[in-house]
């Protein structure tokens, strides 16, 4: 269940992102086509002085005649401007454009002579337009441009002074130069090829992006749990020495009741049996309260050198009598020349105890314990699947690995990520505190191991405890 | 043979109350019960106990402060005194008392065999 609700979890955040990767690029795609538009206008106006330049070389050759023209002559020589000026702009700018209107004024700004392209409609807008132009006009006898959008289309007002071959200025040159469809195809594609590259980047970022957000969301989870689990456990801490101080009295007084009572009480059977339940009572509840104070109390180990098959060997020593009373076989492997690990030898006899209890209970009557240990270089799957968290850890590192396994019922799925929990237990009530497992962890942690609880396929349960080592400086 | 004079201090008034019923029920001791720490010196002095059973964690006195108020006492300072605390484990002492420090430690709860133990082992001496 949790499996699919993570899969709709990660489907609902990948269209999310998809959705906001999508909105980005069409904004940024937006962006560039209007920048890029603007840029429509510069283009043809640097186009228009190419073209304009090229012009005026013609212009002023044809004007070297002494004294100007009249107006007819002008005419006819801006009829020769205008088509070898069209052909030129054609034939180099890539036919930038097309004139409207040319005026040619002389230096007295009347009017000599003047071009229409009469395929246009609505000249005298054009010629309006140029006569409302703000902008300074030859004053200095430079040229000058103006981008202007008539009706949805770009057209250049322009003014040139005509200079002839020695450069001096013979008369002005104002017109309105319209842009041919071609350029302005032209420049907005590259807008567009500039647009869809954008959107492109910032798509495939956005599919990128998303495995490395959930990882890191991922991460940021576990380790939100982690600090409330380790709140919690530290709650418990606190809790535990205070708690264990109030019980412990009331308890006290039970005790010695019971104690009063059986010595006062002999000859009553029914009395006797009480009090021998009611001191069964108090030794549980005092097993309680001790498991509560050993994991409230920040433990120092006493850490030696030493080889851990010879605290395993101890430990089955002492739950040997549980062994044989459940008729239960025990499958000892524990491989010759492991290395010497750091350990303190009370702690971790105390977590064998208990994890062969476990599994002994687990395995009710008949069955077989299996204990192993082995020395390995630790494998990267080995890593990924249970050291990757633990910073002690890395691929390579020599590790002994210890293994205990019973034929028993098994852990209830939905319980296996609860076992370290403090007084989470699946045995039945008054057997066992429900602490010996976070005990057990607490002790595995302060030795830097790891310990790992999982099912086996074979059926019972399988737990594998994994040592360096080599101890880092900070173990307790 | 006269009885040994036993003061418990513990501010847990039932609690003294059973360790009286206890100890008086073997004939041997006569208990007195103190509930109010900061009243345990006081209380020792006037009663001039053979021994003292005193409790560490008290509301108002630790039972520290009040050995040492006590052992300060030139009449009271040859008196021994077992601290019967709930502040350690029965896995720490042994069952009948263990010198940790230089004091006597009983954790509870306690059985009475064991106190018993205890308190003659420190009344031997």
């Amino acid at each position: 269940m949790k499996t699919l609700i993570n899969k709709a979890l990660h489907r609902k955040l990948a269209m999310r992102l998809a959705m906001v990767g999508f909105i980005i690029s069409i904004v940024f795609g937006l962006i560039v086509l209007l920048i890029e538009s603007k840029k429509v206008g510069e283009v043809v106006l640097d186009r228009a002085l190419q073209a304009a330049i090229h012009f005026n070389a013609e212009a002023g050759a044809l004007l070297d005649k002494p004294g100007l023209p009249d107006h007819d002559q002008i005419q006819c020589v801006l009829d020769t401007f205008v088509t070898r000026g069209l052909k030129l702009r054609n034939s180099h700018y890539n036919k930038v454009g097309r004139s409207v209107i040319i005026n040619i004024l002389d230096l007295n700004r009347n009017e000599v002579a003047k071009y229409i392209d009469l395929d246009y409609e609505n000249i005298n807008a054009f010629e309006t337009q140029m006569h409302t132009s703000n902008l300074p006009r030859h004053h200095n006898n430079k040229d000058w441009y103006e981008l202007k959008w008539i009706k949805g289309f770009p057209f250049v007002l322009y003014g040139v002074p005509l200079t002839n071959s020695i450069g001096k200025t013979v008369a002005h040159a104002e017109g309105v130069f319209a842009v041919t469809a071609e350029s302005l195809t032209d420049v907005r594609s590259s807008a567009l090829n500039a647009a869809l590259i954008i959107i492109a980047i910032v798509l495939v970022t956005t599919g990128l992006l998303y495995p490395v957000i959930i990882k890191q969301m991922n991460n940021l989870k576990s380790a939100q749990l982690q600090l409330i689990h380790a709140e919690k456990l530290e709650s418990i801490g606190r809790l535990a020495a205070g708690v264990a101080h109030e019980v412990k009295n009331p308890l006290a007084v039970i005790q010695l009741g019971i104690d009063y009572l059986s010595q006062t009480q002999k000859g009553n059977k029914d009395v006797t049996e009480t009090v021998v339940d009611m001191d069964d009572a108090v030794k549980r509840a005092d097993t309680v309260i001790k498991g509560l104070l050993e994991f409230s109390r920040p433990t120092k180990l006493e850490i030696k050198t030493m080889n851990v098959n010879e605290v395993l060997e101890e430990s089955l020593l002492l739950v040997k009598y549980e062994l044989s009373k459940n008729n239960i076989t025990l499958d000892k492997q524990l491989k010759n020349g492991l290395p010497d690990i750091k350990l303190d030898r009370n702690k971790m006899k105390q977590v064998f105890i208990n994890l062969f209890m476990n599994a002994i209970h687990a395995m009710d009557k008949d069955g077989t314990l299996t204990v192993n240990t082995c020395s390995n270089q630790l494998p990267k799957d080995l890593y990924n699947n249970y050291c990757k968290k633990v910073k002690h850890f890395k691929v390579g590192d020599r590790v002994v690995i210890v293994t205990i396994e019973d034929t028993g019922i098994g852990i209830p799925e939905g319980s296996i990520d609860k076992l370290f929990e403090p007084f989470f237990t699946t045995k039945p009530t008054g057997i066992g505190t429900g602490l010996g497992l976070s005990v057990t962890k607490s002790i595995i942690e302060l030795h830097q191991a790891i310990i790992n609880i999982m099912n086996r396929k074979a059926g019972g349960a399988s737990v594998s405890i994994l040592f360096k080592t080599k101890l880092g400086d900070d173990h307790a | 043979m006269p009885k040994k004079k036993i003061l418990v201090v513990d501010d847990e008034a039932s609690l003294t109350r059973m360790l009286r019923r206890n100890l008086e029920a073997t004939g041997k001791y006569e208990v007195k019960e103190e509930n109010v720490g900061s009243q345990g010196y006081a209380t020792a002095k006037q009663f001039q106990p053979d021994m003292i059973l005193l409790d560490i964690m008290m509301p108002d006195i630790d039972g520290g402060a009040v050995a040492a108020q006590i052992q300060d006492d030139e009449q009271l300072k040859q008196v021994p005194i077992v601290f019967l605390t709930a502040i350690i484990q029965k896995e720490e002492v042994d069952d009948t008392g263990s010198n940790i420090g230089g004091s006597t430690f009983l954790a509870k709860p306690v059985k009475l065999g064991d106190l018993i133990t205890c308190i003659e082992n420190k009344l031997g001496r």
